[in-house]
């Protein structure tokens, strides 16, 4: 199981990796950061689903892999967490294509930092649920 | 581990890859991405958040 599970992960990095180029006219920064937010959303789903599925398993053997999924699913503005950042970070990237600014830009990439960090702590983890 | 304990797992270990082969075919199709999302692709993307903040897997241990 933490063969598969370690397959799947580098499978998914790979495929991330390989991202294809926006197309001509089209917004790089917008094309990337919607890829980001998928991506991140995508693999908090999937995570969550895994130690959901060994939840108890999990809270007794990895505690810290069961902390962090419970911060994930922390209500945050009456939504679990994991949403709320990529929402919020979607309400940015919104912003931003209404006024393409290089300041916008600089708060969309900001905000993007924060979906990348618990995008990399995810994957972290879930490469020890095993 | 016994055949009767790999049999027992048949079905967790179906449900944990069936979850990662639907988690690296959204990924490829989040990687294929060349244009910005229609208000279509935006509004279903939202659809996704809001629906998945109410699956069980999104809902913190009772306390």
């Amino acid at each position: 199981m933490k063969f598969l599970l370690r397959l799947s992960l580098c499978l998914a990095l790979f495929f991330q990796a390989g991202c294809k180029t926006p197309n001509a006219g089209q917004d790089v920064a917008v094309v990337r950061a919607e890829q980001t937010l998928s991506i991140a959303f995508d693999t908090f789903d999937a995570f969550l689903k895994m130690e959901h599925q060994y939840r108890k398993e999990t809270a007794e053997r990895m505690p810290e892999v069961h902390k962090f999924a419970e911060w994930l699913r922390e209500p945050v503005d009456g939504k679990p967490r994991g949403i709320s950042i990529i929402e919020s970070a979607n309400k940015v990237k919104t912003a931003y294509k209404a006024n393409r600014s290089p300041e916008s830009k600089v708060t969309l990439i900001s905000a993007l930092a924060a979906v990348e960090s618990a995008l990399s702590e995810t994957q972290k983890h879930l490469t020890r649920i095993k | 581990m016994g055949i009767a304990e790999i049999i027992a797992l048949a079905p967790s270990i179906i449900k944990l890859g069936s979850s990662a082969y639907e988690w690296i075919a959204n990924i490829r199709a989040a990687a294929r991405q060349q244009d910005e999302w229609s208000d279509e692709l935006e509004a279903a993307f939202q659809a996704k958040l809001d629906d998945a903040g109410k699956q069980a897997h999104w809902q913190q241990d009772p306390k």
